[in-house]
């Protein structure tokens, strides 16, 4: 550590450069391909305005792909940036950002809405947003005065809550006979066909803040590491870091849930997956969840939406499939 | 003003429990400042009301002549380092990174290190002699090593005031007087004010220029070490048989645990 | 030290906190129990919003997508076939509306490959394409007609609506005599005899479902002169074997999502119950589901099809 610079700045530059050049490449990857076809001389031809507006693929890209690509870089990030921040909080490496019952409380919620009539947007959105905002805040609520479990008990009571949820879910997908149990499948799956560039814009506008505001904290997760009185007595303010990292990651987590239902898996693989590759420190991992989960949920869904013949598989499918493997190889040749 | 902590009536307790009863005492500057007891009579407690992690329920503490209180955590950071008796030895970072967290107290918020701050992290770990093993992992050192590795990042801070929770607890003998050594190296070459809690009572009694002896919360005794660690108030405070005597070190009480079978069979003259 | 622990909390404040915690958890989950009971009444029925709506069509339609697969079928029906560019997945029937170009799912529309086909009118369901892409089709600017049907009467004014907007009221005409005029004979047929098997349908193998009162499988039931043992306000009650045989089905009647070597096998599993008329008679029959789950002219077909299996005497 002998560097003359600041040599931190320089790693998340490059970092930063990297990834943005992927999560760019991935997005014009994506609005190129599609069940209507395309190209990628096409796409950049219309991205670039020197296209006819008035033909199909020129409609097809700007209102119906590039809101899903946008969505899906949105999600990626948010989920996986959540799942980094969970895992500094708890300081548990199993952590991820639906831990705090918030699948299982926008779950509840966004079947009420559906089951209700409720359009998905805002209706359904609303419900969900509310439910998991509720099991949240029951969640603090019931650990706030535990000495004895520590930070073992915010996990655990999230984990129950979570199970607990599952039940009363199953409970109502038993009930529901007609077509709405489709809408309730496809929301528990995830669905990110659903995207509108207004709607998209606006989750941007609610994410975005989010993201900087975990940015600023990044080097109190890495104090974070060190445990909590540690991190205390060189200088951090626990109470203010803990809360405002919390809450700012449960309500991305939320809003996102809200709108697009559960994608799984990001959350969980994509911290350690940029961890193994780009070291432990949350100033460079931030930045890195938030371009190259983005990136890839965007290649997933692509995956998702062009590998069957007919139809779309769930996006979190694939990030199972690809992430795992990716995963177990990637830790194998870390620790040669 | 002499006097770098300051406690006046201070008494801390969890839940029904009374951990710490109406403590009053002061620590002077310059001091290698040692609190012994045996389980339970809250010496961690104490240490951690000093480093501000704990607030005390009654009682004031008063660190460089101002209350606890009135510092907020960075600041207090400026002048009080903690090293706790547990160390974080799954920190994925390398010892490099690690000392360099000691800094955060004089950065910003995404602690970004400036020239002095890698120049105060390489002093540090020389004074602690892990600069050889900067870009090590935590995990691959030895406990000893891994010791030193936060005592430099806590001496990063620049702390007019080095807390350290029982530093010696798992170590064998050679590091545990190398740390000792280190803490009264930092003692004299940067007039750090040194506090360590203490499972050690002969460690206790060959570094410490003034002494604590807690118990249930309460204190038995202050003062220096000769005078503390008399075999009436040790045996009474820890409740088992002593030998005190002096050590062939010039004016270092020795302190000899007495088995059993001596008692029995009152072997003793 | 737990995530929120006070550093400083005097006892008073920890018995307020611990008040605010229990009346949190009690409020909880007080709304939840309270959700749970008004759920299933929810679940159960319809809170769903009419369909008057005001939709600009196309005068002659060229270029249709059919979001249903009886939707595709009815516009078979009335050899519109050549306006139609782009169907559902499992629009199977007749053969050829297989090779039109796919549009996903009934539930789970392409959005972008219909809007690639650019079509001048999509024709909807109510009950099943979802409600977000219906209104994201209006926002590309095309049309939807979205059609209703409920029970046999409605299927036949859809018949006609459709063959409006397509232009072919004539066909349509034909199609509906041709379809009324079975559905008189069966009536007529059945006003001749006054008894009413029960008749037990099993749309679900595992679990056990069969059909109430609001389903067209109902309808048809009582139309065929059958007594359908299942009707009730639950569309899709779940029985146990137990039920079925208290209920004491005079004709068995098992619709095939499913091959034939389930229906045999559910065959046998019901042969083991002799006490069942059912099984005594040897009347237990398999059928294609699609000739009753779809709003489509197919019904007429199913209903003549349940009238021979209830009541193949009057047929003689």
């Amino acid at each position: 550590m002998t560097a003359k610079t600041p040599f931190i700045i320089s790693r998340l530059i490059w970092v930063s450069g990297l990834l943005l050049a992927i999560l760019l490449a991935a997005m014009i990857l994506g609005s190129s391909m599609g069940s209507s076809g395309g190209g990628i001389i096409s796409v950049l031809q219309v991205l670039s305005g020197k296209s006819d507006p008035d033909s199909m693929l020129h409609t097809i890209i700007w209102r119906i792909r590039l809101p899903r690509v946008l969505l899906a870089a949105l999600v990626g990030a948010t989920l996986s940036l959540g799942g980094l921040v969970f895992q500094a909080l708890l300081r548990n490496l199993l952590a991820e950002p639906y831990i705090l019952g918030i699948s299982g409380g926008s779950a509840i919620g966004a079947i009420a809405g559906i089951l209700l009539g409720l359009s998905r947007f805002p209706g359904v959105s609303l419900t969900a947003f509310l439910g998991s905002i509720a099991t949240l805040v029951l969640i603090l609520v019931m650990t706030s005065g535990q000495t004895v479990l520590k930070k073992e008990s915010l996990l655990l009571s999230g984990v129950m809550v979570n199970a607990f949820c599952s039940s009363v879910i199953m409970f109502l997908v038993s009930l529901t006979q007609d077509s709405r149990l489709h809408n309730i499948i496809f929301w528990l799956m995830g669905d990110l066909s659903t995207a509108d560039i207004r709607q998209v814009g606006l989750l941007a506008g609610m994410l975005l803040p989010c993201f900087i505001l975990i940015f600023r904290y990044s080097h109190a997760m890495n104090l974070l590491l060190m445990g909590k009185e540690m991190a205390q007595s060189t200088g951090i303010n626990i109470k203010v870091v803990t809360i405002a990292l919390l809450v700012t990651s449960s309500f991305m987590v939320s809003a996102t849930v809200s709108y697009c239902g559960l994608i799984g898996f990001v959350g969980l693989v994509m911290p350690h997956l940029l961890r193994l590759i780009f070291g432990a420190d949350h100033r460079l991992l931030v930045p890195a969840c938030i371009l190259g989960g983005g990136s890839y949920l965007v290649i997933c869904d692509l995956l998702a939406r062009t590998l069957p013949e007919q139809g779309e598989m769930p996006a979190g499918v694939i990030t199972a499939l690809i992430g795992a493997p990716l995963f177990i190889l990637l830790l194998k040749r870390s620790k040669r | 003003m002499n006097s770098t902590i300051t406690t006046s009536n201070l008494s801390h307790s969890f839940g029904k429990r009374n951990v710490l009863r109406h403590l009053s005492f002061s620590v002077e500057k310059g001091d290698f400042f040692i609190i012994i007891g045996p389980n339970g009579s809250g010496k961690t407690t104490l240490l951690k009301l000093m480093a501000g992690i704990l607030q005390p329920q009654n009682g004031q503490i008063e660190i460089l002549g101002l209350p606890n209180r009135s510092y907020t955590p960075k600041a207090l950071a400026r002048e009080v380092a903690f090293v706790p008796q547990r160390l974080p030895l799954d920190l994925p970072f390398t010892v490099g990174e690690a000392v360099l967290l000691g800094r955060a107290p004089y950065q910003g918020a995404l602690g970004i290190e400036r020239e002095k701050d890698l120049e105060i992290a390489e002093q540090a770990m020389k004074f602690t002699e892990v600069d050889h093993l900067t870009s090590l992992n935590i995990g691959q050192l030895s406990g000893g090593e891994q010791q030193r590795v936060f005592i430099a990042r806590a001496i990063c801070q620049e702390p007019r005031i080095m807390l350290l929770d029982e530093p010696t607890a798992s170590l064998d003998l050679a590091h545990q007087i190398r740390v000792m050594d280190l803490m009264e190296k930092l003692k004299v070459e940067k007039s750090v004010t040194v506090v360590m809690v203490s499972h050690d009572v002969n460690l206790a009694a060959m570094y410490g220029d003034q002494v604590l002896l807690l118990k249930d919360g309460e204190i038995v005794s202050r003062g220096e070490p000769r005078n503390v660690l008399s075999f009436q108030k040790l045996e009474e405070t820890y409740g088992c048989k002593l030998l005190v005597d002096e050590s062939p070190l010039e004016g270092i009480p020795r302190i000899t645990l007495v088995p059993g079978r001596y008692i029995e069979s009152d072997k003793l003259g | 030290m737990s995530l929120f622990e006070s550093n400083f909390s005097p006892p008073q404040s920890r018995t307020k906190v611990r008040l605010i915690q229990k009346s949190v958890i009690i409020f909880w989950f007080s709304f939840l129990a309270l959700f749970m009971c008004l759920i299933p009444r929810v679940a159960a029925g319809t809170f769903v919003d009419q369909l008057e709506r005001q939709v600009t069509l196309p005068d002659d339609p060229q270029r249709v997508i059919s979001l249903a697969p009886s939707i595709t079928e009815i516009i078979y029906a009335l050899e519109q076939e050549n306006r139609l560019k782009g169907v559902t997945r499992h629009s199977d029937f007749p053969i050829q509306a297989t090779k039109l170009p796919k549009i996903g799912s009934y539930v789970r529309l392409d959005l972008e490959r219909i809007v690639a086909l650019n079509p001048d009118l999509c024709i909807a369901i109510k009950d099943g394409n979802p409600k977000e892409v219906i209104d994201r089709l209006e926002s590309f600017k095309i049309p939807v007609y979205v059609v209703n049907p409920r029970n046999l009467n409605t299927v036949l004014e859809t018949i006609i609506e459709i063959g409006n907007i397509l232009n072919a009221d004539d066909k349509a005409e034909t199609l509906l005599t041709n379809l009324h005029d079975r559905i008189q004979r069966v009536k007529s047929l059945i006003s001749q005899d006054t008894y009413r098997p029960g008749v037990f349908f099993q749309i679900g193998i595992s679990p056990i479902v069969s059909v109430g009162t609001d389903t067209f499988l109902h309808e048809l039931i009582v139309l065929a002169g059958g007594e359908n043992l299942a009707d009730g306000k639950t569309p899709y009650p779940r029985f146990s074997r137990e039920q079925v045989l208290a209920l004491a089905p005079e004709i068995f009647i098992v619709t095939s999502m499913a091959r034939q070597a389930v229906f045999e096998r559910v065959k046998a599993e019901w042969r083991r119950w002799p006490s069942m008329p059912a099984v005594r008679n040897e009347r237990i029959f398999l059928v294609d589901s699609n000739l009753f789950d779809r709003p489509s002219p197919r019904l007429v077909d199913g209903l003549e099809l349940l009238i021979k299996l209830i009541h193949p005497e009057l047929l003689k």
